[in-house]
């Protein structure tokens, strides 16, 4: 690791931001700011929300610095930070709310999941892949916060077991379980909403646009 | 391996996290339960849908947003005023630390009296104040913050230096010598920030006065304070706060544009949605403003105007001279 070498500039800017250098901190950041809104968009409901999330975790992240003693990596770090700030506001916001995304069901293990409205189907593919693409958003972020954590870490920002272990806190037989279940009801939401047989929503639509019609 | 074992490990089967023989036991099992077959492929296409959502771009300005939220959520610059003795960890002062420490005092003491009673060893040390070698510079305002618009660029800004002075006085009358103190910043055309009298054991008077003073006027005022009684110390600092000054100014500017861009957007728009989104951008970014405002404004008097700050006090019981001379009466 030479001195140019980015864990040294890093460790270096660390220390800079711990003695106050706002300037240092800003440099830090920058890197991992895509990241960061992107955990935080996916665990959100939207972009405003996210824009605020992230912006909470980077002010938490700041004030919480001097502790950083480099037992893990910064990103690593940084990361749990968001993980803790997106997980409680949204456990808070699902007390607060009640989910207008479906029906409530319960699944066989007790817990109250959403049955996702008609996932729809456009008439040209490329419609049909964005009301997909909307489909796959709505039933992720349907999943209780501990899973779509674990999930959105995972398969979208390609983390190891290892690595989404420290980032959550649990421990790796945690990770993949919830990662296990997560995944099944993804499955299990998307294939209720026939997103794997598109043909079938137009089956399942037609008799009401006939109805309209008579 | 039945069906439900195999569908506790179908995901970890996707990462290819299995050890060899739980894979193998898998596989086999895969190979005479077409239901298991399925719904591995089925999870396998979920886990692609959510691996191709796209990445979503950050938000315009979301740096200088965190960054913003980041200055205003900062402590106090300075390190936090805690007295030195109060960052002393006593629990962790062990007996015979204690013991040491009573022997340091004995003895102390015992050296005070031997000075007290063979004055002629007293050393005359007394206390010379530092030469003040920071002049005050001419203040050039080239940024007008009082309008609604910056007029000059961010390179215009001159060196942006504040001037503080701290002062110990020892005075015989420490109410008169607080009033003429008080009376320099007047003047001086400056004004009295603090001023506090207090009294402490044995009706023991002190006085604490924080004058603001222009800064051309500044090292005339030092000089009449310190002609009020004997100055027991003296600190001038001068902090070039030139790179604060530069951020927020840039910073102001930057808003300023994204300001008017979004005012040219509103003109632009006719979707009620739309007009709301910036509606509601438009006030986040006025409140960043006015915040960045205030925050020059603060720079500005802090150049502008020098903090004199004035402790005074009267003397001890004079014997005490002999153990600190910085202690004894004029």
């Amino acid at each position: 690791m030479g001195p140019q070498s980015p864990e040294n500039r890093e460790a270096l800017l660390v220390q800079r931001c711990q003695s106050g250098d706002l300037e240092a901190f800003g440099e830090l950041i920058a890197p991992y700011e895509k990241k960061v809104y992107n955990l935080a968009y996916r665990m959100s409901r939207d972009a405003e929300e996210a824009k605020d999330l992230a912006q909470e975790a980077f002010v938490k992240a700041y004030l919480a610095l001097p502790g950083f003693r480099g037992e893990a990596s910064f990103a690593t770090w940084l990361f749990r930070i968001v993980a803790n700030v997106c997980t409680d506001a949204l456990r808070k916001r699902r007390q607060q709310e009640v989910v207008s995304l479906g029906r409530q069901v319960e699944t066989s293990d007790g817990e109250v999941m959403l049955e996702l409205p008609d996932a729809g189907a456009g008439p040209s593919d490329v419609l049909e892949d964005l009301e997909r693409q909307h489909a796959v958003e709505r039933a992720v972020r349907s999943l209780p916060a501990e899973f779509r954590l674990v999930v959105v870490l995972r398969d979208i920002h390609g983390y190891s077991y290892e690595e989404i272990a420290s980032i959550a806190g649990v421990n790796i037989g945690t990770v993949k379980s919830r990662l296990n279940r997560a995944r099944q009801r993804l499955r299990e939401l998307l294939q209720d909403g026939e997103l794997f047989e598109p043909h079938n929503v137009y089956k399942t639509r037609a008799p009401s646009k006939g109805g309209a019609g008579r | 391996m039945n069906c439900r074992q195999a569908r506790d490990l179908m995901s970890a089967y996707l990462d290819a996290a299995l050890s060899p023989s739980l894979r193998q036991d898998f596989e086999e099992h895969l190979q005479e339960c077409p239901a298991c077959t399925a719904e591995l492929g089925s999870l396998a296409e979920v886990v692609s849908l959510v691996r191709s959502l796209p990445e979503k771009p950050v938000p315009d300005g979301f740096h200088q947003l965190v960054m913003t939220a980041v200055a205003a959520a900062h402590p106090a610059p300075r390190a936090a005023k805690v007295p030195l003795w109060a960052r002393f960890d006593f629990s962790r002062f062990g007996r015979v630390a204690w013991a040491a420490a009573a022997l340091v005092i004995f003895f102390g003491l015992g050296l005070a009296a031997g000075r007290y009673l063979f004055p002629a060893s007293a050393g005359s040390t007394a206390y010379v104040p530092p030469s003040v070698t920071a002049k005050p510079a001419s203040y050039d305002a080239t940024v007008a913050t009082g309008g609604n618009t910056v007029t000059d660029t961010v390179a215009g800004i001159g060196r942006q230096v504040a001037y503080s002075a701290k002062m110990d006085l020892q005075v015989q009358d420490v109410r008169a010598a607080a009033a003429a103190v008080s009376s320099l910043a007047e003047q001086n055309g400056g004004y009295v920030e603090e001023s506090k009298i207090t009294t402490g054991w044995f009706g023991r008077v002190s006085a604490h006065v924080k004058l603001r003073v222009p800064q051309a006027k500044f090292q005339a005022t030092v000089d009449q304070v310190g002609a009020q009684g004997k100055v027991i110390s003296k600190e001038i600092t001068a902090e070039d706060i030139t790179a604060s000054y530069v951020d927020v100014t840039s910073k102001l500017i930057a808003l300023q544009t994204q300001e008017q861009q979004l005012l040219d957007l509103l003109r632009q728009t006719t979707s009620v949605d739309d007009i709301v989104k910036i509606q509601k951008e438009l006030e986040d970014v006025r409140a960043q403003i006015e915040a960045i405002k205030a925050a020059i404004q603060n720079y500005d008097s802090l150049v502008a105007y020098s903090a004199v700050e004035v402790n005074l006090s009267r003397p001890l019981f004079p014997w005490l001279s002999v153990v600190w001379p910085g202690l004894g009466g004029p």
